[in-house]
């Protein structure tokens, strides 16, 4: 008789505590949801980021370029790890009375960039992407990539460089790779292209 | 085998009871602490103290009702926490309720009270009046004929001066502001109060508290008094009218004087005083005192005693003076002068003797030191390192311009107009690095240049060139407050979505058509929402400031530069503008007095600048780190409540969504746009 009480009475504790258990836990797991009201931000600054997350480098064909003549001119990117991007702002500085930019090509697996121009007010090249994928954009670690290629046509003689704008006096042209998880600018390093323009 | 099922069936069956019971406690007591972390979350760590200003408390508290607690207990600044001050969660919030900032509040005075602490009224055996302006307790205490202070009902309640004597005074008593207990049979029923001074001659000099009551022609029949109407009679100095005998004295003057009647005394006379004197001290003083110190400060017993101490013959002899003196007739001699004696004498040391001597040179302000020649006396005061003005600045308030100068060494220096020549006005230092000089009388609208020149502390204004720092200030003399009303809109904030866009602070600057700032400050203040919207469903927000210090009335070409909390500074340079404004020159007008109207809200503010170095926080810039940061929000629908500040909620819709991502791409494209 009693075997047969505990053995009905066992089943149903176990249903209640397990009752308990969904319920309980749910309704605690909603409370310390909604317990989460200001979000602790994190402060960190790009002073703590000391090391290079990419390289970036000119390339042409030529550094000594008559003036007339259309020169091909690529901007390559190479991570030092595999990093997810959200943003990448690209701003080449140039002499445009020394030279003349056209021909802009961005690089194709990136999608459509959100600025492809060569600035009419600045003295600049400037790209920028926005990567809307959840997961950003994938840069794979030591995998070469022509990010930017454009035409140069020299106008004066002399020497002209080119090189990667990090800000102009007014604060923009800062060019920055914007890493996903901490929306916060990676570190860079680049070379500066010096060409030789002859008549 | 049944019994050992059995028994392992009951083991079980205990097993599963204790988790059925602790599971609820378990699960309570988890809840208990995340609403008491949650309460943390929501601590109350501004006030807003009496003139609406929000600061932060020294510490969270976890709830409005305890941060309010413990101000309120709190001593310092009491003003603050009793007048209109409350708790908030954040300052965003505090901002909202700025309404709360303390209205006017009867003073205590006009209802017949004084301000004092509670004790101390009920000892006055006043009442408490509420809701005065006094910090502490507002008391109304009855003024009684009589009083019950220390002397018993016998004593009446009079101004301390008709109970004269400290000791009969009582205490604690509750006859009210302003009035003593005082024992009846001590209360003087003198009611003599001074009337007007002497029309010549005589002093209205008495001992200690004793007045001067005057009578009789010219009002010379004087005497002194006590505050019970008796009569000074110990003391020499009854002189304040012609009551008193004595002497009369003879001086010599070293100046011109004019009486008050218009005659003047030449200098280097030997005069009788018009009053008799008790001794010759007394004469000495009441001519320094009267005459301004133009008398040699000695009296002579007789005119031929003071003709022949006077007829020292010898040299005048130059001397530098330290300090402005101001001369009876109004004429200032500068400091750092070399100023010749009046008094011949018969050596420099005779000269310096009576420079430094207090009673004959009662002003103090000279180096003491006689020279033979006024050459002698500017070459010996050769500035030792030159002064230097490093900055001036020019502040218009009014018709008045304000100059300040700060720089190196600097205790005096002057203000030339234009010019260069014509001398202004010596400024007021503060030290030896700060001046400032207030040029009064000007017209409005009409701008105004200063030059500003350091002097040497010895030589006044009379810089001499290797020590001239010139520097020039100009200001526009200004008309009074300006009251500019501007209406703007938050790009994306729509009507019945704009729940968190309830209280965002906008910052607006002023600049002119060189790009200074008109006025030196940015003004800040959170705009009310309206119920309209712009054409772009955005709804319309009215921001008013009050401007002082306008310069000039009717400006026109000016620009004003507005940000929001979220928003980068855009430039509105003309009313009702509805695209990105270039131009250099904005043609916008600022009249003093006047209300000035713009309605901005065509062009709304750009959004999107949320964070930069520091996450979190905005950088005056929008750009990629700013979209990654919104980005990862929207990915997370980071939210909360009505009336809080959503970091990276762009449409104030409290959550940070796809919208907010859609809002930021249209700020760069719009930044891009303009600045590429």
């Amino acid at each position: 008789m009693n075997n047969k009480i505990i053995q009905i009475l066992v089943p149903a504790v176990a249903v209640i505590v397990i009752f308990e258990s969904i319920i309980l836990v749910t309704n605690l797991e909603k409370n310390a949801n909604t317990a989460v009201v200001s979000e602790v931000t994190p402060t960190t600054t790009e002073a703590e980021t000391k090391v290079n997350s990419f390289d970036l480098s000119f390339s042409t064909d030529s550094k000594e370029m008559k003036i007339g003549k259309k020169y091909e001119v690529s901007v390559k990117l190479t991570a030092k790890e595999n990093y997810n991007l959200n943003a990448l702002d690209l701003y080449v500085k140039y002499n445009p009375n020394a030279v003349t930019v056209s021909g802009l090509t961005s690089l194709k697996s990136l999608g459509t960039p959100n600025l492809l121009k060569v600035s009419d007010k600045k003295d600049v090249i400037a790209v920028n992407y926005l990567f809307g994928e959840v997961n950003g954009m994938v840069f794979t670690k030591d995998k070469e990539e022509i990010l930017l290629t454009f035409m140069v046509t020299p106008k004066t003689d002399g020497s002209s460089s080119f090189e990667i704008s990090t800000g102009d006096s007014e604060g923009d042209s800062v060019t920055m790779f914007v890493d996903k998880s901490t929306s916060k600018s990676l570190n860079f390093s680049s070379n500066k292209l010096e060409v030789q323009i002859i008549k | 085998m049944n019994k050992q099922r059995g028994i392992s069936q009951i083991a079980v069956m205990i097993v599963m009871l204790v988790l059925a019971i602790a599971l609820p406690i378990t699960t309570n007591l988890i809840k208990q602490s995340q609403e008491n972390r949650s309460k943390a979350a929501e601590s109350y760590s501004y006030y807003q103290n009496w003139n609406g200003v929000c600061t932060k408390t020294d510490i969270n508290y976890e709830s409005k009702a305890s941060c309010e607690s413990a101000l309120s207990a709190c001593n310092s600044n009491t003003r603050a926490r009793n007048e209109g001050w409350a708790c908030y969660e954040n300052k965003g919030t505090c901002y909202t309720n700025s309404s709360c900032v303390t209205s006017a509040k009867p003073s205590c005075s006009s209802l017949g009270g004084s301000c004092m602490n509670v004790a101390t009224c009920n000892e006055e055996g006043g009442s408490v009046i509420t809701g005065t302006d006094c910090s502490a307790a507002c008391c109304k205490v009855s003024t009684p004929t009589t009083c019950t202070g220390k002397f018993g009902s016998s004593s009446t309640c009079v101004s301390a001066s008709y109970c004269p004597d400290a000791s009969e005074q009582g205490h604690a008593d509750n006859c009210g502001s302003g009035l003593i207990c005082c024992p009846s049979d001590k209360v003087s029923t003198n009611t003599v109060t001074p009337t007007t001074a002497p029309t010549t001659g005589g002093s209205s000099t008495c001992n200690g508290t004793y007045h001067c009551v005057y009578s009789g022609a010219n009002n010379c029949a004087g005497y002194c008094i006590d505050e019970c109407g008796n009569k000074d009679t110990s003391s020499a100095y009854d002189n304040c009218g012609s009551a008193t005998t004595g002497t009369s004295y003879w001086y010599y003057t070293t100046a011109d004087v004019t009486l008050t009647t218009g005659a003047v005394i030449a200098k280097g006379t030997c005069q009788q005083t018009s009053s008799t004197y008790a001794s010759q001290s007394d004469c000495q003083t009441a001519l320094n005192t009267n005459l301004s110190g133009k008398t040699s400060g000695v009296c002579y017993a007789s005119q031929s005693a003071c003709t022949s101490a006077n007829t020292a013959t010898g040299s005048s002899y130059w001397y530098l003076t330290t300090a402005d003196i101001t001369l009876t007739t109004g004429a200032v001699i500068p400091k750092g002068t070399c100023q010749q004696t009046s008094n011949t004498y018969a050596s420099k040391s005779t000269c310096e003797s009576n420079l430094n001597n207090s009673s004959n040179n009662t002003y103090g302000k000279t180096t003491g030191t006689c020279y033979a020649s006024q050459s002698a006396c500017d070459s010996a005061n050769t500035v030792v390192g030159a002064p230097t003005i490093t900055s001036a600045s020019a502040v218009a308030s009014g018709t008045s311009i304000k100059i300040s100068a700060v720089g190196v060494s600097i205790d005096h220096a002057s203000i030339t107009a234009s010019d260069k020549s014509t001398f202004v006005g010596n400024m007021t230092c503060s030290g030896t690095t700060s001046c400032t000089y207030t040029v009064s009388g000007l017209t409005n609208g009409t701008t105004y240049t200063y030059w500003v020149k350091a002097c040497s502390v010895n030589k006044g204004d009379t810089c001499p060139a290797a020590n001239t720092a010139w520097k020039s200030v100009t200001a526009k003399a200004g008309s009074i407050a300006s009251i500019v009303n501007i209406k703007l809109a938050f790009a994306g904030v729509k009507l019945n979505n704009g729940q968190c866009a309830t209280n965002w602070p906008v910052t607006l600057k002023m600049v002119d058509n060189t790009g200074k700032s008109v006025v030196d400050q940015v003004f800040n203040g959170v705009p009310t929402q309206t119920a309209s919207v712009n054409s772009k469903g955005e709804i319309i927000y009215d921001f008013n400031v009050t401007v002082n210090n306008v310069p000039g009335t009717g400006g026109s070409d000016l620009a004003f530069f507005l940000a929001g909390p979220k928003h980068i500074s855009l430039k509105y340079g003309k009313n009702n503008q509805s695209g990105w404004y270039s131009n250099l020159a904005g043609t916008l007008g600022l009249t003093g007095g006047s209300t000035n109207n713009y309605d901005f809200s065509g062009y709304s503010l750009l959004a999107g600048d949320v964070t930069g170095n520091t996450a979190g926080t905005p950088d005056g810039k929008i750009d990629g780190r700013d979209f990654s940061y919104i980005k990862e929000k929207a990915n997370v629908l980071a939210s909360g409540a009505a009336g809080t500040n959503v970091s990276g909620d762009l449409d104030g819709n409290c959550q940070v969504n796809s919208g907010d991502v859609r809002l930021i791409k249209q700020s760069l494209t719009e930044i891009n746009g303009q600045t590429y």
